[in-house]
């Protein structure tokens, strides 16, 4: 989590929204991992029902980008070296194409 | 004489619903009933009084998936909190002697297996002659094993068994790459493509590991074309780096001109755009309380990142 925190600080101010969905009804435990890692992302709950019709995650964690006409560029399960860096160029890519 | 029949069908008809809605919400009651005792078994402190009060739970028999938590919060107390291998080791194996749910036996297994207390050899021998074990054990050993290029002869007989035992379409496509994936570790490329290319055709949404392994296979049986292109599909579906270099090194083996890399860019990138599914708008409780509505227009880029907190 303390990735998508770097991040959402570099590309803040460049339009970027991070939402983090906790799907497990275990909403204490995440705030608590929040406050000790000074996590300021925007924390929303889904109960299994929420999370399967809205997005439909075949495993955890998933990540989604979504640009602004709320296309789904980007999904990938799971989490692995070098991540946040395709992450970076798949954000740079959708703000640097908007403009 | 119809008018009564229907009657008769309507109200056994209704009795059946009835009887399962009341079952529904019984066995729900039981169930969080249960999930109370659980959550505050896992609070006592003292350890050993926590694990008492968590094995008195294994002994009220609970439904094989609550059955399977109970043993992996005894699995976290005896191997994190009390760093008492040996005795987790031993408590597993015994319980797994009487043990009758296949979930509760896969659980225990793969702890017994997590904690490398035992020979890794004489461990797999075990697995192999075990009965009601899931297939993602087998898969999960098979393909640990290939990732350490160790053992591939018995990684194989261990993905056969997660193929044989395999429940669903995408559990299928998943042991079929872990097999494809060692026959391919084992210069097998022929039964690798095979398996590979039939995980890729299993599942409705690709895959960014099968693809990858596919586009090795390919390369390594000297198909070059299909490589180039499973490395382009695997670009639709992201800014992947291996499939980014493994690109750029055949479109250099090619000669790729610099005017047509820029057409094969803009290319993917169209293609992304209009093959990208769009996310309804939603609402959803946040945890500042209150609702988050996301609707369109949403911000110029959105990361959502969907996650357990463990």
């Amino acid at each position: 989590m303390p990735h998508l925190q770097k991040i959402y600080e570099e590309y803040d101010a460049r339009g970027l929204e991070i939402i983090v969905v906790d799907v497990t009804e275990r909403i204490e435990l995440t705030k608590k991992i929040f406050d000790e890692r000074a996590i300021s992302l925007k924390l929303l709950l889904a109960n299994p029902d929420e999370s399967r019709s809205i997005f439909n995650p075949t495993a955890l964690p998933t990540t989604l980008i979504i640009d602004r006409g709320g296309r789904v560029i980007f999904r990938h399960i799971g989490f692995y070296k070098g991540m946040e860096e395709a992450l970076r160029r798949e954000i740079e890519a959708l703000i640097y194409r908007a403009i | 004489m119809k008018v009564g029949f229907w009657i008769f069908i309507g109200v056994i008809v209704a009795g059946i619903v009835v009887g399962s809605v009341l079952k529904k919400s019984l066995d729900k009651g039981i169930s969080q009933a249960f999930e109370q005792k659980l959550a505050a078994a896992d609070k006592i402190e003292d350890l050993d009084a926590r694990l008492a009060a968590l094995k008195r739970l294994i002994a009220e028999d609970p439904p094989d998936d609550l059955k399977r938590r109970v043993y992996r919060k005894i699995a976290a107390t005896m191997l994190s909190a009390k760093a008492d291998t040996s005795g987790f080791v031993r408590f597993a194996w015994d319980a797994l002697q009487s043990e009758r749910g296949a979930g509760s036996r896969s659980e225990l297994f793969y702890f017994i297996y997590s904690t490398r207390f035992e020979d890794e050899n004489e461990i797999v021998t075990k697995l192999l002659e075990l009965d009601r074990i899931q297939w993602w054990v087998y898969n999960y050993i098979a393909y640990e094993f290939f990732e350490r290029g160790e053992n591939l002869e018995v990684a194989l007989r261990v993905a056969e068994k997660a193929i044989e035992l395999s429940e669903s379409k995408t559990d299928s496509a998943m042991c079929l790459d872990t097999r494809g994936a060692i026959y391919l570790r084992m210069g097998l490329y022929s039964n690798a493509l095979s398996d590979l290319e039939k995980a890729v055709a299993l599942l409705d949404e690709p895959d960014v590991e099968i693809l990858k392994h596919l586009a090795e296979a390919y390369i390594r049986s000297g198909n070059k074309e299909k490589a180039f292109n499973t490395y382009r599909s695997i670009l639709l579906l992201g800014e992947y780096d291996f499939a980014r270099s493994a690109i750029d090194s055949l479109m250099d083996l090619q000669g790729v001109s610099p005017a047509e890399r820029d057409q094969f860019e803009r290319e993917l990138w169209e293609e992304r755009i209009s093959s990208a599914k769009t996310i309804k708008p939603f609402t959803l409780r946040s945890a500042e309380g209150g609702d988050y509505e996301f609707k369109l227009p949403t911000p110029e880029v959105t990361l959502i990142a969907l996650m357990s907190p463990t």
